[in-house]
């Protein structure tokens, strides 16, 4: 008899145990559910929206790790156009455009062509009023170690963030953003021109592809920016490119469905594609 | 005479502002790329810094990509906050982070299962007495060796 009631009091611990433990995972899955945000009040309220575009060494290692292709600088901006950058808005575009060719050059090895980009970086913040950014000894350590690639990332990082930090501090917001946009319009250039060497991989045109959430991105500036001339007058460019993008990325998915191979015509689409990618890029470095 | 003290009163405000401005940067460099880690994970570029007021909350909206390991490292440098609340939302509006959860940790580290972009939203809370001021830093950064 006392075995039964201590098998029933086992028992009866083990199902509240459970139920415990059921009801528990429930409500986490309910909380899970429920705990969303109301994005358009949440933006709405807040003091300041930062957009993160990925920078200049971050955009060369999302479109060019791994990829053992050899590059060609013809694709880069001369280092000689620094002289056609009078307005501050060009000049900002450049500084990101620059910063995003001394990324590319270094991470392929070519030493002494990224050092010239990252001088043209240098140049252009001191026009733009950015004091200090990086001194002639960092650039001059640069020439002796530049097998390090981790700290050459880490100075076009400094540089990026400095200058980031000194529009955003100094009213000049616009600047700050077109410096973002020119130095990912840059990379995605560069890819769109490597993806025709590469013969349309599908690493690479996915990469391609994953760059759209960046397209909303600066969808979101320019709509939140209309005041600001600089930026609108880039409006419809990156709106036809929005587009192209969303036909391009469905026809690429359709085309990878149960592993098949990229179509003729996704590959057309695509050279649309860059047409517009250049477009919008020789509009920044002319 | 008067114009002058005007100039004068307008100047020192002006300075005093930058300077504060120019100190959170230095904070956000300082202390929120210590605890990025920048020799594992590389900074990416950004160091959203901004003097909040209390109750008032800041928004960071950034691409994710799949498979690359991320830190986030939210800083606030006010010590009449206890806390600070961050939330990380996906583009279904869903809470997919809340660092109330980890007794408001500073750091995040995740492995994103799809490209998508995020949001990273900031609120500093509600002062008991009076109102406080802090400066915020939003500070990320990937493994690029994962």
């Amino acid at each position: 008899m006392r075995n039964k009631k201590k098998y029933i009091l086992f028992l009866a611990i083990v199902l509240i145990a459970f139920m415990a433990c059921n009801s528990e995972s429930n409500n986490q899955v309910v909380q899970n559910n429920i705990d969303t945000v109301d994005l358009e009040n949440n933006f709405e309220q807040a003091t300041k929206i930062f957009y993160n575009l990925p920078s200049p060494p971050d955009v060369a290692d999302l479109l060019l790790a791994n990829s053992s292709v050899e590059f060609n600088l013809e694709t880069l901006n001369k280092v000689g156009n620094i002289d056609l950058y009078e307005s501050s808005a060009k000049q900002a575009l450049n500084l990101g455009i620059y910063s995003t060719d001394f990324s590319f050059a270094s991470l392929s090895g070519q030493d002494q062509i990224a050092i010239n980009y990252l001088a043209n970086s240098k140049k252009l913040a001191k026009k733009l009023g950015i004091v200090g950014v990086l001194g002639q000894d960092t650039i001059q350590w640069l020439a002796r170690n530049f097998e390090n690639k981790d700290s050459l990332m880490g100075i076009i990082t400094l540089v990026y963030r400095r200058s980031e930090a000194y529009f955003n501090d100094n009213g000049k917001g616009d600047l700050a953003l077109l410096m973002a946009i020119g130095g990912w319009t840059e990379g995605l250039f560069i890819a769109t021109q490597l993806a025709e060497k590469m013969e349309f991989s599908v690493d690479i045109m996915d990469k391609i592809a994953e760059q759209r959430l960046s397209m909303d991105i600066i969808l979101q500036i320019i709509e939140s920016n209309l005041k600001e001339p600089n930026i609108i007058i880039y409006r419809d460019g990156f709106k036809k490119l929005n587009e192209k993008y969303l036909t391009y990325n469905k026809m690429l998915s359709d085309d990878l469905k149960d592993g098949g191979e990229i179509s003729e015509l996704t590959i057309a689409e695509f050279r649309s594609l860059a047409e517009l990618v250049q477009g919008l890029r020789n509009q920044f470095t002319n | 005479m008067k114009k002058l003290l005007i100039v004068f009163i307008i100047s020192l405000s002006l300075g005093i502002f930058t300077s504060v401005k120019a100190q959170c940067v230095d904070f956000a460099e300082k202390i929120g790329l210590t605890l990025l880690n920048t020799e594992v994970y590389q900074h990416d570029g950004y160091l959203n810094s901004i003097v909040l007021e209390s109750g008032e909350h800041i928004d960071v909206v950034k691409p994710f990509f799949k498979g690359r390991k991320y830190r986030i490292v939210v800083i606030a440098d006010s010590k009449t906050f206890e806390y600070v609340n961050f939330k990380v939302i996906n583009s279904n509006k869903i809470v997919i982070y809340n660092n109330k959860a980890d007794a408001y940790t500073s750091i995040w580290e995740f492995i994103p299962q799809e490209s998508e972009n995020l949001i990273i939203s900031v609120k500093v809370p509600d002062a008991k007495i009076g109102m406080s001021r802090a400066c915020v830093a939003i500070i990320t950064g990937v493994d690029s060796d994962y």
